[in-house]
């Protein structure tokens, strides 16, 4: 039986000399009373010249002395085991850092003789976590940049913006006023020049109307009249004031019939929304027709927008509601917007308590554009209210 | 419009390129126009000579159009009168909120109403 007890000691030994981990016990003065191989080797020490001494007696473990035994006293104290790091210099691998599982060792009667530590290495994920931490660090500063740059940008936008507006109203206005006669009667051969340049100018004037909206939404400076809304009146009303062009291009425009749907938005950038997607069918429908359908699910109202006109490949659809996508997007000259217009109305709508997506759209067969809007009574509209109870006027 | 019922019209407006403009264009409507290029003197002028309506632009030197709207509607004749903004400040901007309050019969954005619509909305404030 002694041999037999005596072999499985041994095999025990080699079991715990042999782990990776360091191995030490303490009494309770804090003296080594047992260390491993792995100890001897990671320290650089033979283990005879731990025994019986404290860390303090110890040049490599002298740095981090103090910190190590108030916590193996700590766990005499508490009967508690604790889990710390630490670190120290090694003779083979320089700086390592350790973390220590300190587990109390209790004697049948209670008492706490020894505590045991088991330290590994974990110079490898502090490493690593440097590295994040770093990483973190540079991405953080990056982004602080970044919001700097887009805020100085927004602002950039905002100026040069107004500061536009006005030689933009004097070219619009002197035209229109050379358009009516104010001047004298207008030399016939200038009709048509003087009507592009007129047709430029109000296009000029939409894009830095839509670059203004950009930075407005960009800085949060947007303001909403929230309103309950008849969604089928306000399309009927858009549809009126964009009859002209679809006649011209001897395009149909239909609104189906629907119930009375109420919706909570903001007039204005509904009719803005409105006006940017069946504007938008029109631009991209050459013949056929572009139907309005207004639907309601959930507390929540659908308007559907679709046209029997070029489509958009599937590959793009994700690029539609991007910033300036619409010039990726050139479609055979027919651009001649900012690609703003959609993103605007995506942010407007979102802003208001809805979404906007692409329903349909496949190259040839035309497009379904879809938007929501929140039903003036839904529990959702008044969380909108709240929500947008600094932007409301 | 016959010369002795002409209607006086004020229009306070620092660019000196769309002031002449709408000078040019209300003169041609028949209207007298007086005309201020800054905001302290379009405040002057108008309590002195008293026109019948003001187009007010915001954005100005020595006096923004919201204190003369103040100033103006503190006066005993200027408590009344027709006042049309005419700007470029977006209607969206929280200084609508500050308008509002002192009545003005119209916010025009000069980008968006050529002359000919403002001329339309003056005679529409003056019932002429």
């Amino acid at each position: 039986m002694p041999d037999e007890l005596d072999s499985q000691k041994q095999d025990f030994k080699t079991l715990v000399d042999d782990s990776p981990d360091i191995i030490a016990r303490f009494d309770k003065d804090l003296r080594y009373v047992y260390v491993n191989k792995t100890a001897e080797t990671v320290i650089g020490l033979p283990a005879a010249s731990f025994i019986g001494k404290t860390s303090k007696d110890l040049t490599p473990l002298k740095a981090q002395e103090e910190y190590w035994s108030k916590n193996i006293a700590q766990v005499f104290q508490t009967r508690k085991e604790t889990v710390i790091e630490l670190h120290f210099d090694t003779p083979s691998l320089g700086k390592r850092y350790f973390q220590a599982r300190i587990v109390p060792e209790f004697f049948p009667d209670g008492s706490i003789p020894y505590v045991l530590s088991v330290a590994y290495d974990i110079t490898e994920l502090k490493q690593y976590e440097d590295v994040l931490k770093k990483r973190t660090e540079e991405l953080e500063a990056a982004r602080a940049r970044d919001k700097v740059i887009d805020e100085i940008k927004t602002e950039i936008i905002s100026l040069t913006s107004h500061e536009l507006r006005t030689p933009l109203s004097a070219m619009r206005g002197y035209i229109s006023m050379i358009q009516d006669g104010d001047y004298g009667p207008m030399n016939p051969g200038l009709k048509k020049p003087l009507g592009m340049v007129a047709e430029s100018t109000d296009r000029l004037i939409h894009i830095v109307n839509e670059m203004l909206d950009v930075s407005r939404i960009e800085a949060g400076k947007l303001v909403f009249n929230l309103a309950e809304l008849h969604i089928q009146d306000l399309i009927k009303e858009v549809v009126a004031t964009l009859q002209p062009l679809a006649d011209k291009k001897q395009v149909k425009l239909v609104v189906k019939e629907s119930q009375d749907l109420i919706v909570q938005a903001d007039k204005d950038k509904i009719i803005q929304v409105l006006n940017n997607l069946i504007g938008n069918s029109l631009k991209f429908t050459d013949a056929g027709s572009v139907t309005m359908t207004v639907d309601q699910k959930d507390g929540m109202i659908i308007v559907y927008v679709t046209d029997t006109g070029i489509g958009i490949a599937k590959e793009d659809h994700s690029k539609l509601f991007g910033k300036f996508d619409e010039i990726k997007l050139k479609q055979a000259g027919k651009t001649a917007g900012t690609g703003l217009g959609l993103y605007i109305s995506h942010e407007l709508v979102k802003k208001l308590g809805g979404d906007m997506w692409v329903e349909f759209s496949e190259p040839g067969k035309g497009s379904t554009f879809a938007f929501s809007l929140p039903e003036a009574t839904s529990e959702h509209a008044r969380r909108i209210k709240e929500g947008l109870q600094g932007d409301v006027k | 419009m016959e010369e002795n019922i002409k209607k006086r019209i004020l229009l306070v407006e620092d660019d000196t390129t769309l002031a002449e403009m709408y000078e040019k264009k209300f003169d041609v409507e028949g209207f007298d126009v007086l005309s201020a290029r800054d905001g302290e003197r379009g405040l002057k002028i108008a309590l002195e000579e008293k026109p019948d309506l003001i187009l007010l632009d915001l954005l100005m030197p020595k006096m923004d159009g919201i204190t003369i709207m103040k100033k103006l509607r503190e006066d005993d004749w200027g408590k009344n009168v027709p006042i049309i903004i005419l700007t470029n400040l977006n209607a969206n901007d929280k200084i609508i909120q500050r308008v509002t309050e002192d009545r003005p019969a119209y916010y025009l954005m000069k980008t968006n109403d050529t002359p000919s619509d403002v001329a339309q909305k003056i005679k529409d404030v003056l019932k002429i």
